[in-house]
């Protein structure tokens, strides 16, 4: 009784391990060979390839990866949740955008980017461009065209992300050189007023001595006391004068 | 009294500016402490003779003419004051008066200078450092009479070129400036003379 137990111990034991550990497979199946997945045919075959068509060349061309998912409902799944399922199963890791529609529901289609490279974007910037293409691809009057709409956008949207992310070494060097060059120009602009100073410095020594002269000028100055005999019998003055006439050009003394 | 050293200057012998000692009568030499005029008998005394009454007390500004008005004697009194900061032992007095023809303006000041009362708080010593300038508005004539403390500084040749220095501006109606600029003339001649002495340690 005790070894049947045992036995139905380690077999439960090696089964719940073995679904542990193992890495089961995506359940839509591999990438299909087009980058739009429709399993419920919402979109007509020739919708679907119109749409398609364009964004593999572009992955071809430009590694840019925009994955179009079209499912009737989500049930009680968020969108970014749905589209991350995918984005792991299928989407390229450095950069991808998956685009899920479900038909009638607000908000879609939503744009769902991803990847290593926008990472390195900032993400308020991410929210707001992603937020203006949904919104403008939700003005479509038809489903093939909302969805059509989106894919252009995302794809918009990841080709400027992948060249701003590719110019972002170039941004930090200009940003340096703009940093050299501001520097470079304080520099110059210290030494304009260094010189400024200094050739202020000879006008302020000359004033300063105008001044010293001034006050100096003003300094009281006493003459030796003169001794003097009285003369003529006058306690004051001995009658030297010296007399001129105003109005005229003569004078005596 | 004591000073200090940089602003006390003395020559080595005694600095004779007025080396000349003339007579204000006849304007003949006369000796050092001579009691009269050899020439013309003149002594001080004789000038009561001639201006009998009792002068007036000798202040900074005697207007008897009407010369000055307010805002002339605003501006005397502001460049006396400048020449007195400058050189504080000179004292200077202006006298504007008429006099009727012959009166000899030279002599007037002179009695001026030796009768005028001393008014506290001006002691002799002050009196023997008064330069006077009197006017005589009647004929336009001009005088200087310096003190026995002040005539040493400065040449009689000298005062007469301070005086010329009023002619232009007198000439103008602007007899407040015609003081100034003779203030301003003087006060250069002082600055000269002052420099011209050689510095001593002692007083």
């Amino acid at each position: 009784m005790i070894a049947r137990w045992l036995i139905i111990f380690l077999l439960t034991l090696t089964c719940a391990f073995s679904q542990g550990t193992s890495n089961p497979a995506f359940e839509y199946g591999p990438r299909p060979p087009l980058p739009v997945f429709d399993p419920t045919s919402i979109l007509t075959p020739d919708e679907a390839v119109k749409i398609a068509q364009p964004m593999e060349d572009l992955r071809r061309k430009e590694g840019v990866d925009v994955f179009t998912v079209v499912l009737p409902d989500l049930g009680e799944a968020p969108p970014e949740h749905v589209a991350k399922r995918f984005a792991d199963a299928w989407g390229n890791p450095d950069i991808h955008a998956i685009v899920l529609y479900t038909p009638n529901t607000k908000g879609s289609p939503w744009i769902i980017p991803g990847g290593k490279v926008i990472s390195l974007i900032k993400q308020e910037l991410i929210k707001k461009s992603v937020a203006d293409a949904q919104r403008r691809a939700s003005l479509q009057p038809t489903p093939s065209g909302k969805v059509r709409a989106a894919t252009e956008e995302a794809a918009d949207l990841l080709r400027m992300w992948t060249g701003s992310a590719v110019t972002h070494g170039e941004n930090v060097r200009d940003w340096r050189n703009t940093l050299l060059t501001q520097r470079s120009e304080r520099i110059q602009r210290w030494k304009y007023i260094a010189l400024a100073v200094g050739c202020s410095i000879i006008p302020l020594f000359f004033l300063g001595w105008k001044i010293r002269s001034h006050l100096a000028g003003k300094a009281p100055l006493r003459f030796p006391q003169p001794t003097y005999s009285r003369r003529l019998g006058a306690p004051f003055c001995g009658g030297n004068s010296a007399s001129l006439d105003l109005e005229t050009s003569s004078g005596k003394s | 009294m004591t000073h200090s050293p940089d602003t006390v200057r003395r020559t080595g012998s005694r600095r004779t500016a007025a080396e000349r000692l003339t007579c204000p009568a006849c304007h003949g030499s006369i000796a050092t402490g001579a009691s009269h005029c050899p020439s013309c008998r003149f002594t001080g005394g004789d000038t009561m003779a001639m201006f009998p009454g009792a002068p007036p007390p000798l202040l900074p500004i005697l207007d008897v003419a009407d010369v000055w008005n307010a805002s002339d004697i605003r501006l005397i009194d502001a460049a006396r004051t400048d020449v007195e900061k400058r050189f504080p032992q000179f004292r200077w007095r202006f006298c504007a008066l008429d006099m009727p023809p012959g009166v000899k303006l030279n002599l007037l000041g002179f009695w001026l200078l030796n009768a005028a009362p001393l008014v506290p708080p001006e002691t002799e010593q002050d009196r023997a450092w008064t330069v006077l300038l009197i006017i005589n508005r009647s004929n336009g004539h001009a005088a200087v009479i310096p003190g026995y403390a002040a005539e040493p500084w400065i040449t009689d040749p000298a005062w007469l070129d301070a005086l010329r220095e009023m002619r232009l501006p007198w000439r103008s109606g602007e007899s407040g400036k015609a003081v100034t600029a003779f203030l301003n003339a003087s006060r250069k001649l002082l600055e000269r003379e002052w420099k011209n002495l050689r510095p001593s340690s002692s007083i």
